[in-house]
């Protein structure tokens, strides 16, 4: 194998990247409401038990 | 179109009073000795099945109250429940502001999430009947982390529908990122069957990736019994116009984990959804959908090829 097809199979070089993702955790973690009145035995009134974060979608 | 899931379900006594629920291909069977331990509230209804065996085996049981948990909880969700580890189970303990310090429900299950048993505090729970004892998110924590030990699937933030003729299509977001509108956007001119607004289930049958809808529906407020297989994944973003993404796939599986609901109190948990992700991208693609909330975004899914 010549030394112009060894360059030709060679991959350019590429500098890795750090691509930052970001996690919510008030909707990763289940437990938070999902929408109104949805977690709890007091599902219907959820807001006041402090838990409601994610209104919706 | 459903799929045959195997599993070391276990056969349920005949004389168990019981209500079967069929989610994501997992059989959970909410068993006690009264109606009221096993009564299940409406949008779980939809998912009830006549399954004589059970994946997840849920005991319910009324009791006159509950005392706080000893020691540290191994993880606190920041809002109705946290977890304490033990050699061989789980105890979810679940506390409301409203309802005092004490726990209103426990749930204390093994370790591969197979068997509970469920109690109930009469004291606190009473002004409150109607009881459903697997009440969000009891009943979503069962399933999710029984498919994470398993490293069988995961339940993202997404909405899954099926079109008569393009077939599954699956758009992951977070709040806000256009679940609900873009099944809005879709219902009307295409009439899909739409499995869920908020949360799908993804599993594995063999080397395809599958959909599954799941009772935990969002604003919409779609959830629907059923599965479909996915060609692709996309990741919703708001644009200003309508843009098709390949994403490399590490970023990808970042992507689709950021918009999971993985086992947080569990490093093995965890490294079961991850390592769940990575195979599911390896059977499809994942795309950013950069995507302007009309009828045009259907188009350009609809016209678009891997």
């Amino acid at each position: 194998m010549s030394d112009n097809s060894e360059q030709r199979l060679k991959k350019k070089y590429e500098q890795p990247k750090i691509t930052v993702i970001s996690l919510r955790p008030e909707e990763a973690v289940l437990g938070h409401c999902k929408n109104s009145g949805m977690a709890g035995p007091v599902g219907t009134n959820c807001t006041a038990v402090g838990s409601c974060r994610t209104p919706g979608s | 179109m459903l799929v045959e899931v195997t599993s070391n379900a276990a056969v349920l006594p005949p004389q168990t009073l019981h209500n079967s629920l069929h989610i994501g291909g997992v059989n959970l069977a909410l068993c006690g000795q009264s109606a009221e331990e096993i009564r299940v509230n409406e949008e779980l209804r939809p998912f009830l099945g006549d399954s004589s065996s059970a994946d997840i085996h849920v005991s319910a049981e009324f009791v006159d109250e509950l005392k706080t948990f000893p020691g540290n909880p191994q993880f606190d969700s920041g809002a109705l429940w946290r977890v304490f580890s033990e050699k061989n189970s789980f105890t979810f303990d679940f506390v409301s502001d409203l309802l005092g310090s004490h726990p209103y429900k426990r749930l204390v299950v093994d370790r591969a999430f197979s068997s509970a048993q469920l109690s109930l505090s009469n004291t606190l729970l009473a002004p409150y009947a109607p009881i459903f004892p697997l009440e969000y998110p009891t009943d979503e924590l069962l399933i999710t982390n029984y498919l994470a030990s398993r490293r069988i699937g995961v339940e993202v933030h997404g909405c899954g529908l099926i079109d008569s003729m393009a077939g599954g299509q699956l758009f992951l977001g977070h709040s806000g990122a256009g679940k609900s509108t873009t099944t809005r956007i879709w219902q009307l001119p295409r009439n899909p069957f739409i499995l869920s607004d908020d949360r799908i289930i993804l599993r594995l049958d063999g080397q395809q990736l599958r959909m599954y809808g799941t009772p935990w529906h969002g604003e919409a407020a779609f959830a629907e019994q059923g599965n479909a297989p996915l060609k692709r994944i996309f990741i919703l973003q708001h644009g200003t116009h309508n843009r098709i993404r390949l994403l490399p796939k590490a970023q990808g599986v970042g992507e689709v984990f950021a918009r999971s609901f993985p086992p947080f109190h569990s490093a093995e948990g965890l490294e079961g959804a991850l390592e769940f992700i990575n195979r599911a991208l390896d059977a499809v693609p994942c795309y950013e959908f950069q995507f302007v909330p009309d009828e045009t975004a259907i188009q350009t899914v609809l016209e678009f090829h891997d």
